[in-house]
């Protein structure tokens, strides 16, 4: 816990000491969430969706890109990626903490490290903007709960999602191939491209089994009120499924691979 | 000219050494995009049109804007990377050669895994030009070649306006990235889309709008205005007016020294 607290700290002053690229960073993602805000309005004037309001796209969106970094899971970490390739991995073998707790936390701390800076500027700027464009907060204290539940369940998962991108790459060592076709395909199955809601109905079944529907769609869709009730709970507890069997499966996996890691000299 | 086939070519030959990452960063690149294709045929199912556009309409749009912005990035990669080609010193080299900076930028580097991009915008064009409601007649077949090239010129010259702030910055103007990348992502639908707003910036301030709004009103018949046919041809003054900013930045500039 203290390892991982020390983590968070350089992630976040890490973040800090590069500030007007992080201003930059926020306008760049205010306009993002603005465009695709007008865009879906366009949908919406033209016709009408019935599993999901206009309002509710509104707060999706403004949330999707408010926190953009903490979910992405294009993101990986490129000192992790690095310490694989130049084979400084060892020194890390080396430490007295395993290396998968090591990564893991690494990673997650970055993604709290990346997003906290960004995510409050945009969400009280959202807050602020009346009328039909601006972020609502309409939620009851149980919603306030399950959507800070669903928050961390999904960064747990996206972040143990990315540690299984890394253990392949050790096996593989070029990271180019996986890294392009993965990340654009679950970048799109977890409904960063469009929302879930707007998928055909067989493959949002199809989704269901995925992990991918417990990322980011997840804890988004909760705070615009587009899920209820037993829908919350089943899905949380999906989440917490899913985190299990990727934590787990990642362990094991890692533990193989790195028995059999041969390093080259140098 | 015959210098910079030459680099051309040695980037070809570059590339082929190492052809499996090249052929892997152009499958990812069509990947990429073909997501975001899929992901408007998923909103069209639901919608059926937008703000009057049809999903055939859009998907010219699409194939458009994509012809255009990957060949620009193809070629003006230079202008994309400036900021690295400022910091590590290698433009005070350029400005020593007898050769104009801007054909030097351009053929310090190319991008080859945008060609995955390429060839999906062929493949739409190839699935809606004989299918689409448009009647294609020479005259809007000239149009649309029109847009393309034009296309072309207007992003190669936000990319050299984008390399221009490196001059006053030294570093890279993220900002700028709403304009080059965010008319990328944003230029697959019609700009009229966003609003009456959005449209003003994306024909006064970048004038994307000008490549893809206004001629698709032509070639879909919804305008029968001539003005609207031509208005593409504004992306070559403001290449001038690119090529202007960037002489600015070039005098006021004084070495990185490193």
């Amino acid at each position: 816990m203290r390892t991982f607290l020390a983590y968070v700290k350089i992630g976040i002053s890490n973040q800090i000491r590069y500030k007007i690229a992080s201003y930059a960073g926020i306008a760049v993602q205010f306009c993002w969430a603005v465009m695709n805000i007008l865009l879906y309005r366009a949908f919406y004037l033209s016709g009408t969706n019935s599993d999901m309001t206009f309002s509710q796209v509104v707060s999706y969106m403004w949330l999707q890109q408010a926190f953009h970094s903490l979910f992405a899971t294009w993101s990986l970490d490129g000192t992790i990626l690095n310490s694989i390739m130049s084979g400084s991995v060892s020194y890390e073998l080396c430490r007295p903490i395993k290396l998968y707790q090591s990564w893991y936390f690494q990673s997650v701390a970055k993604r709290i490290g990346k997003t906290l800076p960004k995510c409050f500027p945009i969400l009280v700027i959202a807050s602020l903007i009346p009328g039909e464009y601006g972020l609502k907060w309409e939620m009851e204290w149980y919603t306030v709960i399950a959507f800070l539940l669903a928050m961390l369940l999904s960064l747990a998962l996206v972040s143990s999602f990315c540690m299984l991108i890394y253990i392949v790459v050790i096996h593989t060592i070029s990271p180019l191939g996986i890294k392009m076709i993965m990340s654009s395909l679950v970048d799109f199955m977890s409904g960063a491209v469009i929302p879930l809601v707007f998928f055909p109905e067989w493959m949002q079944d199809f989704l269901k089994f995925s992990p991918f529907t417990y990322m980011q769609n997840i804890p988004l869709r909760i705070f615009s009120g587009n899920i209820q009730g037993t829908q919350i709970i089943f899905s949380l507890f999906m989440q917490m499924i899913w985190l299990f069997i990727m934590l787990s499966g990642g362990k094991l996996f890692m533990d193989r691979v790195l028995r059999k890691l041969v390093l080259f000299g140098g | 000219m015959k210098l910079y086939f030459k680099y051309l070519r040695a980037y070809f030959l570059s590339i082929a050494q190492y052809k499996k990452s090249a052929v892997l960063t152009i499958i990812g690149q069509f990947f990429t995009s073909l997501f975001s294709l899929i992901g408007i045929q998923f909103l069209f199912s639901n919608f059926k049109t937008v703000a009057g556009f049809t999903f055939e309409e859009i998907l010219l749009c699409y194939a458009n804007i994509m012809f255009s912005f990957s060949i620009a990035e193809f070629f003006g990669r230079g202008f994309d990377t400036f900021e690295g080609i400022m910091a590590n010193g290698q433009f005070d080299r350029m400005l020593l050669r007898p050769q104009n900076e801007i054909v030097q930028v351009l053929e310090s580097t190319f991008e080859i895994s945008r060609i995955g991009k390429l060839i999906q915008s062929l493949l739409i064009y190839l699935l809606i030009i004989p299918n689409s409601s448009i009647e294609w007649n020479v005259c809007r077949l000239l149009v649309l070649i029109e847009m393309l090239v034009c296309g072309v010129i207007l992003f190669i010259s936000l990319f050299i306006i984008y390399a221009s702030f490196c001059f006053f910055t030294t570093q890279g103007l993220e900002i700028f990235n709403i304009f080059t990348d965010g008319s990328r992502e944003f230029g697959k639908y019609p700009f009229a889309v966003y609003g009456e707003n959005v449209l003003k910036i994306f024909t006064y301030v970048v004038p994307v709008a000008c490549i893809q709004y206004y001629p698709i009103c032509f070639l879909t018949g919804k305008s029968i205005h001539i003005a609207d046919a031509l208005v593409p041809l504004v992306s070559l003054p403001y290449m001038f007016l690119a090529a202007l900013f960037w002489r600015k930045g070039v005098k006021r500039y004084k070495s990185t020294g490193s």
